[in-house]
């Protein structure tokens, strides 16, 4: 590993990864440098962290009977999955009462984006991809990033498997068939071949289709009306082709290809007595990118990242209401990314940086009144990183501008900001591993294309939503310890302010407004246990729980309706619970997620409340293994209560379903 | 790009006022010519994206007071999604849903349902309904994919329909035809529409399509006169009155964002954005006079729709309530809350005196009355 640093102290050393932002591999280095204690690997980073961090790994993934990315994302605490149901719907990612334009997602190292919309839709990622997933409340403690990772309130980091794990000379097959309800076929291909110690290649293919026609009820009592999902199948497959190179053994270079593309039927809001709808949405997206490592010195590196982003989606909805019978919107979307990031590390223990990022995105569409806007963002942060033994300090600052222009219009507001954060964590007794931590940051989200643009709808005139973290918190772990083999409580409290938030205001009831208008007050905490016990030889039993509690109040002006009430779609109560019982014959696993009611409407009107829900999963799995191949063999049981039950209104979740998947890995 | 869907979609949905009945001087049973009325009824629209159920309500003058979800009462179940429009007819009351896509045919007196029609297994291509006008057994529904459907009110069962412009909107009747706004309120993104259809009642066939000013959007009828509301674009063209010559000719009367019809005179709101309630015009045009004068009326917060009872004497206005927003300079706006339960303020028709208030659910849209 090119870049591991030791820090001379010991207690404490940190490695900036390959890809800076993965942690996902525990190099040979630190395993031999295990001695007074373990704290370095990926895990006590994160127990030393000053922001709550939680990390999944693909075996955790494998071993808590995780069955999707929407089901990965329920076990981390303070998210609220905005699912709009089946495997074709959206899936977005709120966390701490921000809101799903405050979650910036990091995939393989580079942010994503969507200027159009600000969120990602991440029910196109497929678990069986996935190395790790890594959602960081606030800001990392990680300095060696291109600034754009700070400049959301929170980033959910998708990694997927890197080539270089296949940096062996031989190939690499890993090929699984996953069936599923409502006629789900999911095929997945991933083969690597490398060509010395110091190039390989890797192309993945990822294919799903789906029926989707899940039963669902609207309504109770007697007014409970019985259907089917119609028009709701869908099919998606992802390609993907990237190579590792390693010239020398201080520098590296990555890149890779990609291809997406998902033809969706939309099901639209479940309506009393009509459930047809003609709605379809076509989305593609490409992306190639190119990430360069270099340890100029001993003390100073040096990386580089580059992409390119297009992305277009068509949606229609065939209905004799609209003109010609038809609606047709189709947007394009470019990006042009490049970015550089120094490292330099004067004395043991302090870490300075300095990061740069240029991006420019672009909208264009067929709709009559398209202003094909455009945006140059510069993002520039310095930061510093010192720990002590006992005390680990990170602070940045990002200094933001962002230049909104449009070829055929007024463009939006420019912006220029400073956004700084600031963590630290406090390890009180130096044979324990106890961690305090407490941190602040303050960042901002541009309105989107939407909201500046949509004919209509936008307003050129919105500044941006701007937001204020503040986390405090404990971190305890007990390690190798008789029967544990590990136990980690994290607890952390909070307090988010949103100002200046973007809502849709009526203009009358023909037309909405966009307005920076809202004030946001997030009380909240978090609560997780991970623990693994060896019960008996080659058996293990695997326990996970979070619970989140949040109390958000438009705090916007008392004379309003919603003060003080709880904000849209923000459950007080929210958990999730897993035991698995590994072994070597059979592994059990059974897991719970659920949240308390939620209201549709910031004033928490009667009758606009979703009833809480508890979802109950089950799942065997084996592995078979043979002259170093492995079969996996996996079944599951989802929604084993059948619970029926929405997490956007009118947007039903599929009741009982099941799952088989078998994984052959060469 | 659902979201977009949705936000755009209440654009398209709004009913305002009773279309109009012909009178005519037959017995006194002939559901054409009624002759008592005792009550309002009211359609809220709801949210069915927040879950907020439309409804049907009915307030009755002689008891003063107000039922709420009586559909839902009697039937157990919902009315269905967004309802619309509907009349009294006969025995029966005839409502219309444009997301469920829907008519009920409701007894009156139980409100019990008696049939719902679904209109996606019907043969004809409207869908989705938008007014309603009853005459001589049978009610005539535009549709919002641009027909008009005739509802044979003995079959039960839509009969026959005939294509008009596209999105028509408030349609009335006038000397044996109807006149039919063409808005063509989903192709805003280009222009809104500017005609409307004339429809034989007899013939059942379009004799006449005409221009109109922009956005046209309700026909109001007194037998002699024709009169239709435009609501401009919201934005530069403002919202505007005209009356309908015989020449099919509009002459401008005023300015107004919601018009109310009956008892000789129009009533006429003019509140475009961001005009409070109190900056707002209320004026009254007197069809006999040609005269326009201020309409001395209590004020409700935010009126959203405007109905005159001419056999009772009642004049009724939907509302919503107020929401107060502070802006980001300090200042303060308000505007309507779209979701909150409105209410229904009744007046006497000539005096307009207030009477009472009735708290009614979210989005109440449409007036129509209890008249036998």
């Amino acid at each position: 590993m090119a870049s591991l640093m030791v820090f001379t102290e010991g207690t404490f050393f940190l490695h900036t990864t390959y890809a800076a932002t993965r942690q996902d591999t525990v190099s040979v280095s630190e395993r031999t440098l295990q001695q007074l204690d373990v704290v370095g690997s990926g895990r006590d980073r994160r127990l030393s962290s000053s922001t709550p961090t939680m990390k999944v790994d693909a075996e955790k993934l494998k071993l808590t009977g995780t069955t999707d990315i929407s089901d990965a994302m329920r076990r981390l605490p303070g998210v609220y999955l905005r699912d709009y149901g089946g495997a074709g719907g959206m899936k977005t990612v709120s966390l701490r009462g921000l809101g799903s334009h405050h979650t910036g997602v990091i995939y393989d190292g580079i942010m994503l984006s969507d200027v159009q919309t600000g969120q990602v839709d991440i029910s196109r990622y497929n678990l069986s991809d996935i190395a790790s997933i890594t959602l960081n409340s606030g800001e990392t403690d990680e300095i060696f990033l291109p600034a754009r990772a700070s400049a959301s309130s929170s980033s959910l980091v998708v990694n997927t498997f890197s080539d270089k794990d296949f940096l062996n000379p031989s190939l690499r097959l890993d090929a699984r068939m996953c069936v599923g309800a409502f006629g789900q076929y999911n095929p997945y291909v991933r083969i690597g071949k490398s060509f010395s110690e110091r190039f390989v290649m890797s192309a993945t293919a990822d294919f799903i289709s789906s029926k989707n026609n899940y039963p669902y009820t609207l309504g109770t009592g007697s007014n409970k009306e019985t259907y089917r999902r119609e028009n709701s199948q869908m099919t998606a497959g992802k390609g993907e082709f990237g190579c590792y190179w390693r010239p020398t053994s201080a520098s590296s270079l990555s890149a890779k290809i990609y291809y997406f593309g998902a033809d969706r039927h939309l099901p639209g809001p479940a309506l009393y007595y009509n459930p047809k709808n003609n709605e379809r949405l076509k989305d593609e997206n490409t992306f190639v990118q190119a990430s360069y490592r270099t340890r100029l010195s001993s003390v100073i590196s040096l990386q580089g990242n580059a992409k390119f982003n297009w992305s277009r989606s068509y949606y229609t909805d065939l209905d004799e209401v609209y003109p010609g019978g038809l609606l047709d919107r189709r947007y394009f979307q470019r990006e042009y990314y490049a970015a550089a990031a120094l490292l330099y590390t004067p004395v043991s223990g302090l870490q300075l940086d300095y990061s740069v990022d240029w991006f420019l995105n672009n909208l264009n569409s067929n709709q009559p009144n398209d202003a094909r806007p455009y945006r140059n963002s510069i993002l520039q942060m310095i930061g510093a990183k010192y720990k002590y033994k006992w005390l680990s300090i990170t602070a940045k600052a990002l200094y933001s501008i962002y230049l909104n222009r449009a070829l055929d219009g007024d463009g939006g507001k420019d912006a220029q900001r400073l956004s700084p954060s600031l963590g630290f964590s406090f390890q009180p007794m130096s044979n324990r591993l106890l961690f305090l931590r407490a941190s602040y940051k303050n960042i901002f989200r541009m309105p989107t294309f939407n909201e500046l643009y949509f004919d209509h709808y936008g307003s050129i005139n919105l500044n941006p939503e701007i937001t204020d973290q503040l986390n405090a918190g404990a971190t305890w772990s007990l390690q190798d310890r008789g029967v544990i083999e590990e136990i980690t409580v994290t607890c952390d409290g909070y307090l988010n302010f949103v100002k200046n938030k973007i809502v849709a205001i009526p203009y009358n009831m023909f037309v909405n407004r966009m307005m920076n208008l809202g004030k946001v007050r997030v009380l909240g905490l978090d609560a997780t246990l991970n623990s693994t016990l060896r019960i008996a030889s080659r058996q293990r039993l695997i326990l996970a729980a979070t619970y989140s509690l949040q109390r958000a109040a438009p705090v916007t002006d008392p004379a309003m309706s919603d003060w003080m009430k709880q904000l849209a779609y923000v459950p007080l109560n929210s958990g999730s619970g897993s035991i698995t019982w590994d072994n070597p014959w059979v592994t059990v696993g059974v897991s719970a997620s659920g949240c308390s009611s939620r209201y549709t409407t910031n004033e928490n009107l009667p009758g606009t409340k979703l009833p809480g829900y508890m979802e109950l999963n089950f799942t065997l799995q084996h592995t078979f293994r043979f002259h170093g191949h492995s079969l996996e063999l996996r079944a599951d049981l989802i929604n084993a209560l059948d619970e029926r039950y929405e997490l956007v209104a009118r947007y039903p979740m599929p009741g009982r379903s099941w799952l088989a998947s078998v994984a052959f890995k060469l | 790009m659902k979201n977009y869907k949705k936000i755009m979609l209440p654009a398209f949905v709004l009913a305002l006022t009773l279309a109009s009945c012909e009178k005519s001087e037959e017995e006194p049973w002939n559901p054409d010519a009624p002759t008592i009325s005792n009550g309002a009824y009211i359609l809220n629209q709801g949210n069915s994206y927040n879950h907020i159920d439309g409804s049907l309500n009915l307030i009755d003058y002689t008891a003063s007071a107000s039922s709420l979800s009586v559909f839902k009462g009697a039937n157990g179940r919902t009315l269905g999604d967004c309802p619309q429009c509907g009349v009294a007819y006969g025995s029966k009351l005839y409502i219309g849903m444009s997301e469920s896509r829907t008519i009920e045919i409701v007894d009156r007196s139980t409100y019990k349902s008696l049939k719902q029609i679904r209109l996606d297994d019907v043969k004809f291509n409207g869908k989705t309904p938008r007014s309603m006008v009853a005459h001589d057994g049978a009610i005539y529904i535009s549709m919002y994919e641009g027909y008009v459907a005739k509802l044979d009110t003995l079959s039960a069962a839509v009969s026959a329909e005939v294509k008009v412009g596209p999105n028509p909107e408030i349609m009335c009747l006038h000397k044996g035809k109807l006149y039919v706004p063409n808005s063509d309120g989903n192709n805003y993104q280009v222009s809104y529409g500017k005609t409307a259809s004339v429809v034989d009642i007899n013939s059942f066939t379009v004799t006449d399509t005409f221009d109109t000013g922009l956005n046209p959007y309700e026909f109001f009828s007194d037998g002699n006169h024709l009169y239709l509301h435009c609501r401009g674009d919201y934005f530069t063209v403002p919202g505007m009155v005209y009356e309908i010559g015989s020449d099919l000719k509009g002459k401008e009367i005023a300015e107004a964002t919601l018009v109310g019809f009956g008892a000789g005179k129009l009533y006429l709101v003019n509140q475009p954005y961001p005009k409070t309630t109190e900056e707002a015009d209320y004026k009254v045009y007197d069809i006999a006079s040609g005269k326009i004068s201020d309409w001395n009326i209590e004020r409700p917060d935010y009126a959203s729709a405007i109905a005159v009872d001419e056999l009772s004497g009642k004049l009724l206005i939907a509302s919503y309530i107020l929401q107060t927003y502070t802006n980001p300079d300090g200042s303060t706006s308000t505007g309507a809350d779209y979701n909150a339960p409105g209410y229904v303020n009744l007046y006497n028709s000539t005096s307009y005196d207030f009477e009472k208030k009735f708290g009614i659910g979210s989005g109440p849209a449409y007036i129509f009355f209890n008249t036998k």
